[in-house]
């Protein structure tokens, strides 16, 4: 029975001559250079991983990402990103306290190329942003 | 102006565009090329996702999404059924208009013909469309055991592995509901072994006989005796059963047929380099819609999106379309409730299965939410 083994085990070295040797030296390298250790490692963060996580866990998360992915690949477009890089700017360059402003200062502000610029830019946002509302209604 | 025309919207053609869009967007903006996508519903579905809905671990919500949060929003978008495509006159006509276009991308999928093998919509099941997804799913929550028969009725068909996939969810399923016990599996596919592939073959049927799945070859069921509750095949063979999941009989789109564009299964003959529709210099086909000799699945309309945007961008530009197909496919191989193995392989080589387990059922559990991502070219 033991012989019978053995026999068998043999014939299996022999038949994987090729890929038994280029994994000896494989394992070698991995020892040598310490990184078995963190393979060791790894492993044990996955079979935690796999132990702990669940099918609703993953759908979960995969979820969220795929909802940020596909919101995302709209804002960074190129057209959009130039916009918002434009915004961005805005807030960090903007240092003043806000103040109340009534319809009086609404339209003094009006005679502000900045501001007339910036509202043109609001008026396109609205002027798409309601026909992408339409079409999903 | 130059105008492309992509006809359908799932996978294949999602992709296409969105792979082509930003590589031309310059053109688009500046009006000297249109891209319009027709489909014929506002939503896509994932497919792969049937798998799941039939043993209620996914919804059918979350097997559809709407076709604008997919799309570069450069593309124009319409929702309305082609009839014809006129490729003489470089137009397809839909019920409710005709758009000419400089180059046309067939990208209109496969069906499911159950009714070509009689008897079968009375007496079985499926899951490779939604209604008879959820159909079954209803019948399995029901079932109490007994005999159930897992039969491939036709070749080609939409994932090659999805009904080794659905006997072993199965097992588990039964197992779980403590109705193994009392219940037979059995397999039956139309060749002379269990699958077309040889390494898969060898990784699958040991596993099937461990789980005591049986599995009948040269099996090419001819027609469905509802009544009676038995299948009947070419080879004079009949194989009673108490539930049967068939995997019907599959044909390319109608508008292709009618168009006169398909073979005698209504695919799109294409080369399987080019992507070109044979015959044609300014019209492609991928995805299930053609007629190559390779898996039908999501993955392959994936490769061939990048490919076909790649050429079709560069005609756009003048420059000389040189990407070519190389037979890419993905798939996962669900082999229980939680464990997977998957496979790839191209024209030139062959798959090569690894050990199931139950990271890579995670993967799969992953991607069947983050799918959307695949369709938005970004995964
Ligand atoms: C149960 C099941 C499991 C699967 N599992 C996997 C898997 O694990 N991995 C994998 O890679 N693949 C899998 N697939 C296969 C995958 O879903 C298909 O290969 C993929 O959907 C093909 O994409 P497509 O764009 O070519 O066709 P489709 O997704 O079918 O899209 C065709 C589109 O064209 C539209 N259309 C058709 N005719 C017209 C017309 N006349 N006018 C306008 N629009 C039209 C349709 O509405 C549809 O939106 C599975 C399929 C099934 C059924």
């Amino acid at each position: 029975m033991m012989e019978d083994r053995t026999e068998k085990l043999v014939e299996k070295l022999v038949e994987n001559q090729d890929a038994i040797e280029r994994l000896i030296d494989k394992i070698i390298m991995l020892e040598k250079t310490g990184a078995i250790d963190t393979l060791a490692d790894l492993a044990s963060f996955v079979k935690v991983a796999e132990d702990t996580l669940s099918d609703e866990i993953i759908k979960k998360n995969a979820e969220l990402v795929a909802n940020l992915g596909l919101i995302s690949a709209k804002f960074t477009s190129d057209n959009a990103l130039r916009l918002i890089d434009a915004v961005g700017d805005a807030i960090c360059r903007c240092d003043k306290e806000p103040e109340p402003v009534g319809v009086t200062g609404l339209l003094k502000a009006l005679n502000d190329p900045d501001v007339k610029y910036a509202l043109g830019f609001l008026i396109n946002v609205a002027k798409a942003l309601g026909k992408a509302l339409r079409e999903r209604a | 102006m130059k105008r492309i025309v992509i006809l359908g919207g799932g996978v294949a053609g999602t992709l296409t565009a969105n792979y082509l869009v930003p590589k031309i967007r310059g053109e688009i903006r500046d009006g000297n090329v249109e891209v319009t996508l027709i489909t014929d519903r506002p939503y896509q579905v994932y497919e792969p996702g049937f798998l799941y809905l039939i043993f209620n671990r996914l919804g059918e919500a979350e097997l559809k999404r709407d076709i604008r949060e997919l799309l570069d929003p450069a593309v124009n978008i319409v929702i309305d059924r082609a009839t014809k495509i006129e490729a003489e006159n470089n137009r397809v006509v839909t019920e409710n208009g005709v758009y000419d276009y400089d180059y046309l991308v067939i990208a209109t999928g496969a069906r499911v013909v159950p009714e070509e093998i009689p008897g079968l919509k009375e007496g079985g099941h499926w899951f490779y469309n939604f209604e008879g997804a959820v159909r079954l799913r209803e019948a399995l929550a029901k079932f109490t055991g007994g005999k159930v028969v897992v039969s491939v009725m036709g070749v080609p068909h939409k994932c090659p592995v999805a009904p080794m996939e659905v006997s072993f969810i199965l097992h588990d399923f039964l197992k779980r509901r403590n109705l193994r016990d009392k219940s037979e599996i059995l397999y039956t596919y139309p060749i002379n072994k269990i699958f077309t592939m040889d390494p898969v073959v060898e990784m699958i049927q040991p596993m099937f006989d461990e789980r005591g799945i049986q599995y009948k070859t040269f099996f090419n069921p001819l027609e469905v005796d509802a009544k009676n509750k038995k299948i009947i095949t070419l080879e004079g063979e009949e194989e009673s059963y108490d539930l049967l999941i068939a995997i019907p009989p599959h044909r390319g789109a109608k508008v292709v047929e009618d168009s006169g564009l398909g073979d005698k299964g209504g695919w799109v003959p294409t080369d399987r380099y080019t992507l070109k529709v044979e015959g044609y210099e300014n019209m492609y086909a991928l995805g299930d819609a053609t007629n190559l000799p390779v898996s039908k699945a999501g993955s392959v309309a994936h490769f061939q999106a990048e490919v076909v945007a790649e050429n079709l961008a560069a005609e756009i530009e003048g420059i000389e379309p040189t990407a070519m197909f190389n037979g890419k496919a993905f798939c996962f191989i669900e082999t229980g409730w939680e464990e997977a193995t998957y496979i790839w392989f191209d024209y030139y080589t062959p798959p090569q299965p690894v050990m199931p387990s139950k990271f890579v059922h995670f993967v799969k559990m992953a991607y069947n939410k983050a799918y959307w991502l695949t369709a938005r070219g970004l995964l």
